[in-house]
């Protein structure tokens, strides 16, 4: 059944994905090829640190955008035709959902091996200074996290009652939009739900920490 | 015999113009059971109901023994449907569509599924997109027979379909049905298909169903009356009057159901002089039906 499932989602998802790899493939390249370098005396090692902090907003990206297009692409189908086939198929609504996260996370799985494989690959051609070591698996893994938060969440809005959604999207525009008014009367110092919610999204232990922190292929 | 679906007091309302109220149906076991009704009569509403797709506000639906919504995945795994649209995925090939399937379905005859591809002239590389109208019905009816149901629902299975097409649909059905005596519940508003291939017969206007009983019993108990004398308030007759309509002259046409011959005298009493009994076809009995229901009388 889930094999069923991934195969349709690697059909659906199948170009985005191969590119994905591809560019997965470029980033580290990219990265160590920007320190100008003839052998290991030579490194100039600000120039490798920024061409690998360069390549964790890129490795970040890469994920967002993957997560985003694999998350829409697991329900486009089923929603075109209102999910009648889905309905109709002899499995708890729970379970179908289920299979179709873990087919998406799967699938996200390959472009993070990917990551970590071409991560590897540079690292090994490239003579890095002494001090500085390759974290390629951790960078597969973090890559991997990284992108099953944003699909987590649209994944989430797809596979909800529409009318829930829009009804959900509309409270949050509304008291974002109070805030910021707000916020611009002089009611408030700053905005002060979008401040709290952007500091549970992106501090500490909230879902998009990640997004914050650095995707180092190389580091000390 | 038993009820292979049954509905008890349902009511659903999917939309502020439109509703399901009070809704029973039951269809029994190894019947094939025409489902009729004018566009936007609730059919296809009621089908989605019956298999767990849309939950009912109110009443209890039994499907093969499982209560509805709670039971559907078990019932699902018994239960051949064909829908009214393409519900297939657009980008799958026909091979890749009947392995999708398959593995949702225990009890897939792949022996089956081949024989049918064949016999449909349908090739497992086509894609879902390019295929036509007729080769997605075939397709849908493929994936609904192979899974051997013991239940086949049909949701407009023919409709906009060529002739040939429809022929090779419906003899597939009919074979399937013959050797495994499963039971159908076939929606359609094409009256004249029903009326070959069913044994029940439900009608559904506007929400109710309308009326509900055997073939037999609707083709022939439903005439068409010419009766010329008759006084403009009569006492209550032996049959059921549907419709009662002024023709040329002093002759009328009276809309009946449970025509007995023997009711002939009854009209002789009334000082009337019952001039012809036009036997309906099931199109005509249809039309009769929701005329007199639409009217406000008792169908």
């Amino acid at each position: 059944m889930f094999r069923a499932i991934l195969y349709t989602q690697w059909k659906w998802a199948r170009p985005v994905l191969l590119l994905a790899m591809l560019v997965a493939g470029y980033i580290p390249v990219d990265a160590l090829r920007a320190a100008p370098y003839k052998s290991v005396d030579t490194y100039h090692i600000p120039s490798l640190y920024l061409g690998i902090t360069s390549a964790s907003v890129y490795y970040q990206l890469l994920a967002l955008g993957v997560a985003v297009v694999v998350a829409i692409s697991t329900w486009q189908a089923d929603g075109q035709r209102r999910h009648v086939y889905a309905l109709s198929l002899p499995v708890p609504r729970w379970r179908f959902v289920l299979l179709r996260f873990g087919a998406g996370a799967a699938l996200l799985g390959t472009v993070a091996v990917a990551v970590g494989l071409f991560g590897a690959l540079a690292a090994a051609l490239a003579p890095l200074p002494p001090m500085l070591h390759a974290y390629p698996i951790g960078l597969a893994v973090r890559f991997w996290l990284g992108a099953l938060v944003p699909f987590a969440l649209i994944f989430a809005l797809l596979s909800s009652d529409p009318r829930r959604v829009r009804l959900l999207v509309a409270a949050v525009v509304t008291v974002i939009v109070v805030d910021l008014l707000l916020a611009s009367l002089g009611t408030t110092e700053k905005p002060l739900i979008l401040g709290w919610v952007l500091d549970g999204l992106y501090s500490g232990r909230g879902p998009l920490a990640a997004f914050l922190s650095k995707w180092m292929l190389v580091d000390v | 015999m038993s009820d292979a679906i049954s509905l008890k007091h349902v009511a659903y309302r999917p939309a502020r113009e439109f509703a399901i109220r009070d809704l029973n149906m039951t269809v029994p076991a190894g019947a094939i059971y025409g489902f009729l009704g004018p566009n936007g009569s609730g059919k296809t509403t009621t089908i989605k109901l019956i298999l767990g797709m849309q939950e009912a506000d109110d009443g209890t639906i039994d499907v093969l023994g499982h209560t509805i919504p709670q039971g559907a995945p078990q019932a699902l795994a018994r239960i051949g449907y064909v829908p009214e649209k393409v519900h297939l995925y657009a980008s799958l090939t026909v091979g890749e569509m009947m392995d999708h399937h398959r593995a949702f379905f225990p009890t897939w005859d792949a022996a089956r599924a081949g024989e049918l591809r064949r016999q449909f002239g349908l090739r497992t590389e086509q894609k879902i997109d390019r295929l036509s109208k007729g080769e997605s019905g075939k397709l849908m009816m493929l994936l609904a027979l192979a899974t051997q149901p013991e239940l086949l629902v049909l949701d407009e299975p023919t409709d906009g379909l060529d002739p040939v097409v429809r022929r090779d649909v419906l003899s597939a059905l009919v074979e399937y049905v013959s050797a495994r005596n499963a039971t159908v519940l076939v929606s359609s508003h094409l009256v004249h298909e029903q009326e070959r291939i069913c044994d029940w017969v439900g009608v559904m206007d506007d929400g109710a169903l309308i009326a509900e009983l055997p073939m037999h019993a609707f083709r022939s108990g439903i005439k068409r009356l010419r009766v010329s004398g008759a006084p403009p308030v009569l006492p209550a007759p032996p049959f059921m009057m549907l419709g009662r309509t002024a023709t040329a002259g002093a002759e009328e046409e009276w809309g009946v159901r449970g025509w007995q011959p023997e009711m002939a005298a009854w009209i002789a009493a009334q000082g009337a002089v019952l001039r012809e009994v036009i036997d309906l076809d099931l199109e005509e009995s249809f039309v009769e039906l929701l005329r007199t229901a639409r009217s406000g009388g008792v169908a």
